[in-house]
């Protein structure tokens, strides 16, 4: 079962996202707070991380950082969400391997979350 | 005591009053010995000094008439004398009484073959009169030169006093009122600034009664006339004393004429110059008055101006916070809507995962009843997303940051998927009229897109019994075009530019709600094409959008 990072600090797109893609058989561990982030990274060792661009206190572009920076993280593909219309340019420069713009249909968050389970291919 | 004269010197004095008929010239003639003392005094310089003759005859004449060259020294004097045997110029002396006079004077000396040099004659011409015109029209000048110079009338004023004294006045004192019952002193000047620090003692003391207007600044300052008080009677100045005390303290100053003129604004005395002659014992005449007056009408016009200058300055200050609070006010109006539809679309986020998600579990469990309930939520989430999209839009133009990703593409492609993606929503038939099946235009493929989603809805909202919808494409040797003709209810003519306008609605009741962001964005996409966009009345029923891309 491919195991997915959610790191989103509202709790409704947290739950409707872990609701959503365990149905569609993953498994899920969301977390609110980028802090513990890295913590959870190693304990949970997910092969996909949904991450939120704008937490609260937190930069999205910071967790990217840190986690790129960690050798055996580096490879996990992340999945960039944002309501906010310039992210997808942060997305770019960040050279995450998704983006998803907020508000999302359900499709769009399958086809971009299987394809990078399964293949870990970076997409453009 | 009679002067015993010489004999050459008697001789010398008969000569000059027998060549000339000197008794009766009309210039004052004084004849003085080579040390100064009175030997000849004619009846004009009788009239003219105020001296008879039995009492200047001997008399040396530069004491007696307190003589003083005006513009010349007495070194220069004595050499043009010397080398010529006569000099001609101005000098100032003083009557009996004190006046100051100024004379035009012509010096001979005199000589005999006997003795050499025995004394001057002196031929005196009075040109006081027109040497007080001749100050009064260079001070007037000045004082114009500074009313001209300066849009602060204080300072203004303060170089007026300057320039008048010593010209025209020993003192000069300019006052203005303030609150409508004090005076606000805006200058004192006399030459001697000790004087000057003891005058403003003297009426910090005692303070004008501006509302006494029997005499003095009151009477000028509340009726709005003018004063001349050519001779100052020690009376006048023992009435118009406080105390003892006051009247020794006026008594030093030796007023001995005043002239007092108002300053006027919008018809209204808003203060008063001062003019007082006082050691230079000039009296003044109607002519000096005259010259007071001109110098306080253009002392008016310059307050007036100074004063309309600081209300517009004022007034431009004033605008000037007004408008950078409505600026600040925007700039936070922009950023909370920023914000807001940020939060807002939070919401929608989970709420269209939910939906979604429900829509997957009903059909996999074959519930097709709930279908049409799903369409209908998806179609309001949509517009919830796209109305707060349009927010978004609106604060990224007022904040200028609206951008774009320009590229080359096929512009009736665009229309032909625009119409399929709203053609599901609608029961209007939407037509696509285009001869080429290819335009190529460069643009934002998205915004461009955006601009015709919101023109063909519009067209659909504002023709509720109209069935058809036309849109035509075409190319041109100057621009691309597109045109989208409704057969609606039309636009007045009065509103063909304002509905383009940021939140404005064409109707006020509620028959076609609405936020009036959909044209305001599109006008400012289609502009940033450098393109235009307008409506124009159909011809029957309806309207036409017209918009405008330049040829790529």
């Amino acid at each position: 079962m491919k195991k997915i990072l959610i790191i989103e600090d509202d709790e409704a797109i947290s739950d409707a996202l872990s609701l959503a893609l365990e149905m569609e058989g993953y498994a899920v561990q969301p977390i609110l707070k980028a802090k513990k982030c890295m913590e959870t990274i190693k304990k949970f060792k997910p092969d996909l991380i949904l991450l939120d661009l704008l937490l609260s206190g937190v930069d999205g572009r910071d967790v990217i950082r840190d986690i790129k920076k960690h050798k055996s993280f580096s490879a996990i593909p992340i999945i960039l969400t944002s309501a906010h219309p310039t992210a997808k340019k942060v997305a770019k420069e960040m050279g995450v391997q998704g983006f998803i713009a907020k508000p999302f249909n359900l499709s769009e968050l399958y086809r971009k979350v299987a394809f990078l389970t399964s293949r870990k291919k970076v997409l453009d | 005591m009679k002067k015993v004269l010489l004999p050459s010197q008697e001789l010398a004095v008969y000569d000059i009053t027998h060549s000339f008929d000197i008794e009766n010239l009309p210039d004052a003639v004084i004849a003085v010995d080579a040390k100064g003392q009175i030997l000849v005094w004619n009846k004009a310089a009788e009239r003219l000094y105020g001296w008879k003759k039995s009492e200047a005859l001997g008399k040396k004449e530069t004491e007696l008439l307190k003589s003083r060259l005006l513009n010349s020294t007495i070194d220069a004097y004595r050499d043009i004398i010397r080398a010529k045997g006569q000099w001609e110029g101005e000098i100032v002396q003083y009557k009996k009484d004190g006046t100051r006079i100024f004379v035009l004077s012509s010096i001979r000396q005199i000589r005999n073959s006997k003795d050499g040099l025995i004394g001057t004659i002196g031929f005196n011409k009075d040109i006081t009169t027109h040497k007080h015109i001749e100050y009064n029209l260079r001070f007037l000048s000045g004082a114009v030169k500074a009313f001209s110079s300066s849009l602060d009338y204080r300072t203004t004023l303060q170089k007026v006093a300057q320039l008048a004294v010593p010209r025209i006045a020993d003192w000069c004192v300019i006052d203005l009122v303030k609150d409508g019952t004090t005076l606000e002193n805006i200058a004192v000047i006399h030459k001697d600034p000790k004087k000057v620090k003891w005058a403003r003692l003297v009426r910090k003391q005692y303070p004008s009664n501006i509302k006494d207007t029997t005499s003095g600044l009151g009477k000028v300052i509340q009726n709005g006339t003018s004063e001349l008080y050519s001779y100052i009677p020690d009376k006048a100045i023992a009435q118009a004393a406080k105390n003892p005390r006051h009247l020794a303290l006026l008594r030093k100053i030796g007023f001995t004429s005043v002239i007092m003129v108002p300053i006027m604004a919008h018809k209204k005395t808003i203060g008063a110059i001062t003019l007082v002659s006082s050691e230079s014992r000039r009296h003044y005449t109607q002519l000096d008055l005259e010259t007071a007056e001109k110098l306080s009408s253009r002392a008016s016009i310059a307050v007036e101006n100074s004063l309309l200058y600081q209300n517009a300055s004022h007034e431009i200050e004033e605008r000037k916070q007004i408008e950078a609070r409505l600026r600040e006010m925007e700039s936070r109006k922009d950023n909370f809507i920023s914000m807001a539809s940020h939060e807002l679309k939070t919401p929608v986020t989970s709420l269209k995962i939910y939906r979604d998600l429900l829509e997957r579990q009903l059909t996999e469990k074959g519930h097709k009843e709930f279908s049409k309930m799903l369409a209908v939520m998806e179609n309001q989430i949509h517009k919830l997303g796209t109305l707060i999209a349009d927010l978004l839009n609106i604060s990224k133009i007022q904040a200028g940051k609206l951008d774009f990703r320009m590229d080359n593409f096929n512009i009736i492609q665009l229309i032909k998927e625009t119409v399929h993606e709203l053609s599901a929503t609608t029961d209007h038939t939407i037509e696509i009229k285009v001869k080429n099946a290819e335009i190529i235009v460069y643009g934002d493929r998205e915004r461009l897109s955006q601009v015709l989603i919101n023109l063909i809805t519009n067209a659909i909202k504002y023709s509720p019994d109209g069935k058809k919808i036309i849109i035509r494409a075409e190319r041109n040797d100057h621009d691309i075009r597109v045109i989208i003709r409704d057969f609606g209810i039309g636009i007045k003519k009065e509103e063909e530019q304002k509905i383009f306008e940021r939140f404005y609605q064409v109707e006020k009741d509620d028959t076609y709600p609405g936020l009036g962001m959909g044209l305001y964005i599109s006008q400012e996409i289609i502009s940033r094409h450098k393109g235009k966009i307008w409506v124009e009345k159909a011809r029957g029923k309806g309207s036409v959008f017209i918009f405008t891309l330049p040829l790529s």
